[in-house]
This record gives C-alpha cells, structure tokens and sequence, in this order.
C-alpha cells in the first residue's frame, strides 16, 4: 500500500484523484492549500506526494 | 404685553446638513450666558449626536392629539406660552399640525410666541419655502407639501445658513449619522443625489444672498427648467484689416455678451481686384483675437464690400451689424460719395447696425482708387475725359493765344494725355496723344487752321510731344497694371491665408472646408467628387457624354452637383478628386486662388485617410493586446475545469477499476461541475468578443425589470440567499431583456462571490423620474473609488488569490458593455457600512 498524498487548489480535481487511488487501495490524504497539507501529515510521510506546482 | 420677541431661522438646503443641532448649539449657548431656554419642540430623528445636545436644557413635554383615532404629538403652544420663558426652541418651521389645535400651522404657533415676546429659534429646509416650492420639485421630482410664505422667514431678524457641501453630506449620511442604516441606501440614491444636492445648496445660497428673482431666473434659464431664448442675437462685425479692427472687435462681443448667449461672427471682404488696404498681419491678429472670444472668421470674396457684407450677415441670419466709422477724410468723403458704411446703413433693412467711432478715423489713404485695375468701363470713362478736356483746352489757348507760346501749349496738351493714361491708362492715352497732336498742329502750330506745318522745329516739337506723351502713358499705365496685380495677390494671399489658417487650426474636416471655399467665392454649393471609374456608370450616361463614374466624397450648399459635367468650375485634386462648384463662372484669377486651395483639400483628404487608418491600427492594436489578455487569462481558468472533467470522465471509463455507486455518482457530479463551469466561461468569452467585436444586436423593448431579475436569479446563485426589494409600481424599462439578464445575473454573481456568507446580498429597484435604477448591493470588501474604474477592464478580479478560477474577471466588464449597449449606466459606489453597490441605470419606457 502507497501512501499518497494530493494537494492542489481544484477540490473536484482532489475529489477524483483521491477516488481514483483509494480504489487501487492506496492510502490517499488530500489537502487543497499548503497550511493544510501540513496540518494532514501527522507522523508518516508520505510516499508520493503530488503537488500542484501553480497553488494560488 | 411685553415686546416682540426675536425670530431666528437657520436655513438648511437638505434634511441632515444639521439644522436642529446648530439650533440646539445656540440654545446652549444663550443657557450657558444664563438666558431661561426651554425646548417647546424638538426632533432629534433619534440621531445620537443631535440628542447629546438636549442634555441639560429644559424640554416642555409634547402633548398628544387623537386625530382619526391616531395620535400624534404636537408642540404644547399654551405651556409654552404659560411657562413664558425668555428663549423658545422649536424646530421645523414648515411643519403642519394635526387638526383640532389652535393653529393649522407651526409658523403660526411661532407667531404667537413671539407675540408673547419670546424669542423662538426655528429652522428649516430650503424646500419648504413657499416661493422655491415648483423649483424643488422640478430639480428632485418630489412634492413638497409642507410650507412656509418666504415672508415668515423674510420676516426673522436673522436668518443663518447651515451650509454643507453634497459630498460631505452624502459621506454623513453613509455613516449613518442622519438615517437609520436601512434606509441609506434610497435615501443615497434618491433625494441625496450629488446632483439634486448640489442644486439645493445653490437655491439656498440664492435665495439668502436676496437675490431670488433676477437670480433664480437665470438659474431656470442655465438649467433648461424654464422656456428658452426666444431669438439668438448675432452680431457680425465688419473688418477692413485695418488696424482699427480690434477695437470693433471687442465693441462687438461686448454687445453679443449683453444680449445673453449672443453669437459674434466676423467677416473680411477680399476684394478680387481691391483696395490694398488690408494687411494679412493685421487680420490674422485679428482672426485669433475673434476666436478667442469665441467668435468665428470668414473671409468672403466680393468687389462691392457693402454688399458683400450685407449678403454675409443676411446669410447668416445676423441682428446686428458692427462697422467701424469711416477712415475716410471727410473732404474727400464729400467728393467721392457715400462710403461703405453709409451704404451698408442705408441697406441693412432690418438688421441693426452700429458705427463704432475710432482712434484712425479719417486717416484712410486719399486715392486708393487710382490702384483699380482697368476695366472696359475705365477706358471709356477716359475717352470721355479727354474728349470734354481737348474740347476744353482747346477755346481756351486759342483765347489767350497772344499770351503764351507754342511751348505751354505743349505742355498743357501732354497733361491732358497724362490725366487720361491715369484714368484709362494706355489706349485711351493713345488715342489722346494723337487727337492732341492733331488738334495741336491745326489750331496752334502756324500756318494755323491747316494740317500743314511750315517751320521744320515746330515738326520737331510735335514728335517729341507724340513721344513724351506715349511714353508717359506706358509708364503710367505699367504701374496701374503692376498695382492693381498686387492687390489682387494681396486678395488671392488673404483668402488662401484663411483657408491655410482653417487647415492648421485643425478643421481637417473636408465639409468644413468646402463651405470656407463655398463662403470665400460666393458659391451656392461645393463637392469633393472622387472618380470610381473611367467608364460611365450607365449607356444612357455615356450617350450623354459623362466621362466616367464619380461618388461624392463630400457635399455643401443645398444641392450640390454630384457630377463634374454639371458643375460651373472644376478643379482637379489629385489624380483621382475633382473640386466642384456652382453657383457664378469662376473668373481666371480665382481659379487659381481655388487651385490652391484644391491642394489643401487634397492634403486635408490624405490627412483624413491617414488618421483613420492610424485609428484602425491603434483599435486593433487594442485588441490584439485583449487577446493576448484573454489567453493569459483564460488558459488556466479553462484547462481546470476541464482537466476536472477529462480525469473524472476518464476514471469512469477505465476497466481496471471497479467503482462502488457512491464514487461513480461523486465522479459524475465533478464531471457535471466542472462542465457547467466551462459553459459558463466560454458563454461570458463570447459575450465579450460580441461586445469587442461591435457586432452586438440590442433590440430595446419595454422591460419588465422584475421578470428579468428573477430570470437572471435563476441560473446564477443556486444556494445563495439574495434578498430582493423590487417595489410592484416600477415601471417597465427600454432594454433588451436578454442582455439586461446576462448584465444583472453578472453583478450579482461577483456581489455573492464577494460578500460574507452571513450576510446577504440585496438587490434594489427604485424610480427616479424618466430612468429606472437597479441595485445589486454586497457587503464584501469593496472597490476603493480610485480603482473603480480599473474594475471595468476585462480579466480584473478584485483579489487575485482567494478564488479558484471560478471567475476570470468578465463580469463587470460584460454587465458594463451591455448596459452601455442598451443606453443605460453602469456605476459603482460604497455601499454603506462598508461593500459595494453596482447600480444600473436605464431609461423608462416613455409613456405613448
């Protein structure tokens, strides 16, 4: 199991993204700002983070 | 009972300029000298400054009055007057009572006290005075009942202004310190306008500086509220170029001045083959003194000045003429007839003339006459002249025969010859000289009687005499031609100097021009004709002889000619014009002065043409910068949306996935969104390219605003909550219903996405005379008044980082394009308390 973790400004992007990897059976967490994506990460980092490189 | 009291009145041209608390101020004022104040009547409107100000004076309790089982509070007239103190408060002067106490009015009531010796400080509204009433009423559209006779506050012993300006005013009133926070917003957009405020501070400045009748009046006549000028005075003015202009001149607009909205022409007659008395310096000088107080020059061609002056003036329906008195000397006045004044006065008809007396009278130059050219009539008028001097002379030597020689003889002969060159210069001298040989051979040269001649020096002297005199004459007449050669030019010089000047001063305009040219050689009409092809429109046209096609560039005068063949004079401009003009056959002179002038219109064409092609470059230059814009703009407010649709589309479709329901119908409804999104973007960038692309079709009907608004809520704001204050009554506007939707539907967009969600944006329709305003108020951040106008701009949004892409900064600019497009208004304003207020303006249905 991956732990993947979303973050981008698009919340149906997000949505999608998060449907998409939880049904491959990944462990997805999502967060649509920079404040919150640190707030989601409690002790494990991540394996893949995929990050919106154009957040407002 | 004691003496009459003191009345004092402070006057206020709007509800809230602080009236009740100037009032208030000064009862103070006097408690505080130790004066016994009470107040017998005062409103505070509950504005929380005013009703500090009550603090610590004596208030007499109002009394209650059931008026068709309603109660109202009156002011209590008898404990007032029981209670008998020095100084009496009572506000709104104007004010009308309830039916069933003593007066029907409170200046009544006021006029008790002071009857009873207490002196009453009052105040009220500038829209309450008797006099002022209609005025009011004209300038804000509503009524007023209540009022006062001017002569109530004529009366007061001291009337004082509480004076405040529209904008100080207003910004009162958007913190709330005149009205409650509910009805602000009407109340800013109705009575409180800038402009209706403004407008009553001037009446009430008016009517305190006691000038109200002659003043007022010219406040209706400047603001259209009353009937117009019933005739227009035009003043022509006369100008020789000679430096005595100036002064008639400003004599002339002083008189257009007088009369109110006078127009001032001025005219200078070239003469064809005229009076060298004009100096171009003196008239351009002249001309730019005429157009800076403001007044208009022209330049007509003419040899009869009192005519041509005349003929301009009725042309252009002038009252009056302004001349200036002759420069002539009055000797030479005498002798040489009436001058162009006395003509000009003798023919006017109906035209007032003025003969403005000057500092160069009498000092024209004595025989400006002599530098005519020579005309047909001049020859003949020298043949007369010799005729009647030989037959003169010739009595008179032979009398006196004994006395003088053959050599005075002679030279009397030669003066003859010499008086009629001047006259009739070259062939009539001539002649003379050969009559005068003649004559002078067979009555004095011996043997007298007979054409024979015995001395061999009397032949001599007779050839000489011959010689001298046909000398003489060619020079006398060579200088008469060279003169008369350099006053034409100085009048070729003087008309193409104007119609230069015209061209430089920027009357490019080609219709400008042709009627100069039109004016300065007496033409009916003008026409700039541009050759569209060398072959005849039609076969009918060729048989008639046309020599190609022709469109007409540019007309003047009632019924131009739109083909060179039927044109009096034709002027070639440039390969491809040709100038035409009817009305008299040009002389050959003049045409070259028109060929000239050919050649400015040719320049002011190329000009033109020039400018408009500057004009396309620089519109497509813009929009070429508004595409680029746009694809900034929208390339990632496009590619979002359907990056969200394309992923979730694309999950559905893949095999490799099971998908439970619940992520199916989550996928659908991102899809769905993201869609609905991209229509919406796509559907605000074409409303725009219609609008920059000038293809947008307005088709105005009557409007019910209503219907349109809850069409517009429809399909805009799903869940939010819009609170709507439409009142039934409002008329139907002249619109286009779709666009008007799309406009509203834009505003309210931004005003939801702006405002709190807590606190709901309002949308308002109110009347205001002949146009319909609709509101759409947020309670968000705002746009500083600076920025306004930045706003309007394509691809603007108000922040730039809250949102996310859901709006690429259209709306305003659409909202503001179409209103534009329908006539109406768009503009922005603070909504009090902080947010925004986007109000459209569009004009009523006119009732049929």
């Amino acid at each position: 199991m991956t732990r993947v973790h979303g973050v981008d400004n698009e919340r149906p992007l997000l949505r999608t993204l998060a449907i998409n990897r939880r049904a491959r059976n990944d462990d997805v967490t999502t967060a649509s700002n920079a404040a919150e994506r640190i707030d989601h990460v409690p002790g494990l980092p991540p394996d893949v983070v995929l990050l919106d490189l154009d957040l407002p | 009972m004691s003496e009459r009291g003191q009345l004092r009145v402070y006057l206020g041209a709007a509800p809230g300029v602080g009236k009740t608390y100037a009032m208030l101020e000064e009862g103070r004022r006097r408690a505080a000298r130790g004066t016994d104040v009470v107040i017998a009547y005062v409103d505070t409107h509950a504005r929380p400054r005013t009703e500090e100000k009550l603090a610590g004076l004596e208030v007499i309790p109002r009394r209650t009055v059931t008026y068709r089982g309603t109660q109202f509070t009156e002011m209590d007239l008898p404990a007032v007057l029981a209670c008998a103190p020095k100084v009496a408060l009572v506000d709104e002067l104007a004010h009308t009572n309830v039916p069933g106490v003593e007066h029907a009015k409170r200046w009544q009531d006021i006029e008790q006290l002071l009857e009873a010796g207490i002196t009453v400080i009052s105040n009220v509204n500038i829209q309450h005075l008797e006099s002022l009433n209609d005025v009011v009423q004209e300038i804000t559209g509503i009524p007023q009942r209540e009022t006062v006779p001017d002569s109530v506050v004529r009366a007061a012993e001291q009337v004082e202004l509480v004076d405040m300006t529209a904008e100080a005013l207003r910004r009162r009133m958007a913190h709330g310190n005149v009205y409650q926070l509910d009805k602000i917003d009407a109340a800013l957009s109705n009575y409180f306008r800038p402009g209706n405020l403004t407008a009553l501070r001037e009446l009430a400045l008016l009517w305190l500086a006691d000038a109200v009748e002659v003043n007022l009046q010219r406040y209706r006549e400047q603001h259209g509220i009353a009937r117009k000028w019933e005739t227009r005075e035009r003043v022509v003015v006369a100008l020789t170029g000679g430096p005595e202009g100036e002064a008639l001149i400003r004599r002339a607009a002083r008189i257009a001045a007088r009369v109110g909205g006078g127009e001032l022409l001025a005219v200078h007659v070239a003469r064809s083959d005229g009076l060298a008395g004009s100096s171009i310096a003196e008239l351009d000088q002249q001309r730019v003194l005429v157009e800076s107080l403001g007044g208009s020059y022209h330049s007509v061609v003419g040899d009869d000045i009192p005519a041509a002056v005349l003929e301009f003036a009725r042309a252009s329906n002038a009252t009056q003429i302004v001349i200036g008195a002759s420069r002539r000397n009055p000797a030479v006045a005498a002798l040489t007839g009436p001058g162009t004044g006395m003509t000009i006065t003798r023919q006017s008809g109906p035209i007032d003339v003025h003969v403005i007396s000057h500092d160069y009278m009498g000092k024209g130059r004595v025989l400006p006459r002599l530098s005519r050219g020579l005309t047909r009539q001049r020859q003949l008028a020298a043949l007369v002249t010799a005729a009647i001097l030989l037959a003169a002379l010739v009595p008179i030597c032979a009398a006196l025969r004994d006395n003088i020689s053959l050599g005075s003889d002679l030279l009397l002969f030669l003066l003859v010859v010499i008086i009629v060159s001047l006259v009739g210069g070259f062939a009539p001298a001539v002649a003379t000289a050969i009559a005068a040989s003649l004559l002078l051979n067979y009555y004095f040269v011996p043997p007298i009687h007979k054409l024979t001649i015995s001395e061999p020096e009397n032949i001599f002297a007779l050839v000489v005499f011959v010689v001298v005199a046909l000398l003489v004459s060619r020079v006398v007449d060579f200088a008469a031609r060279r003169n008369s050669e350099a006053a034409r030019s100085n009048a070729e010089a003087e008309t193409i100097s104007t119609l230069a000047g015209s061209l430089l001063r920027g009357e490019q305009a080609i219709p400008a021009m042709l009627e100069r040219v039109r004016e300065s050689f007496g033409m009916h009409d003008a026409a700039l004709l541009h050759r569209e092809s060398d072959a005849p429109a039609s076969a009918d046209d060729a048989r008639r002889g046309l020599r190609g096609t022709w469109s007409c560039i540019a007309s003047v005068g009632d019924n131009p000619c739109l083909r060179p063949e039927d044109a009096d004079t034709e002027v070639p401009v440039g390969e491809d014009m040709v100038l035409v003009l009817r009305g008299r056959a040009l002389a050959a002179e003049d045409q070259r002065v028109l060929a000239a002038f050919a050649a400015q219109v040719a320049v002011a064409y190329e000009r033109g043409r020039l400018a408009e092609t500057a004009e396309a470059v620089g519109e497509l230059t813009a929009a070429d910068r508004v595409r680029t814009a746009l694809l900034n703009a929208v390339s990632h407010d496009l590619r979002t949306p359907l990056a969200s649709a394309k992923a979730a589309v694309s999950s559905l479709r893949s095999r490799e996935v099971s998908w439970s329901e619940q992520d199916r119908q989550e996928l659908l409804t991102n899809a769905d969104d993201a869609l609905d999104r991209l229509t919406a973007l796509v559907t605000s960038l074409l409303d725009l390219s219609r609008l920059q692309a000038g293809v947008l079709a307005v088709a105005t009907q009557a409007t019910a605003v209503e219907d349109v608004i809850s069409r517009a809520l429809d399909h805009t704001a799903r869940d939010a909550k819009i609170d709507l204050d439409i009142p039934p009554e409002l008329p139907d506007v002249l619109a286009d219903p779709g666009l008007l939707e799309r406009a509203i539907a834009n505003l309210v967009e931004n005003a939801v996405r702006y405002s709190p969600p807590d606190k709901p944006v309002r949308l308002a329709a109110s009347t205001h005379r002949d146009t319909v305003e609709i509101r759409v108020i947020d309670c968000g951040p705002g746009i500083r008044p600076t920025d306004r106008e930045a706003a309007f701009a394509p691809f603007q949004r108000r922040d730039d980082h809250t949102d996310n892409g859901q709006g690429v900064g259209l709306g305003l600019a659409i909202a503001r394009g179409f209103v534009e497009a329908m006539h109406g208004t768009i503009t922005l304003d603070d909504t009090p308390g902080g947010g925004l207020i986007a109000a459209i303006e569009l004009p009523t249905e006119p009732p049929q």
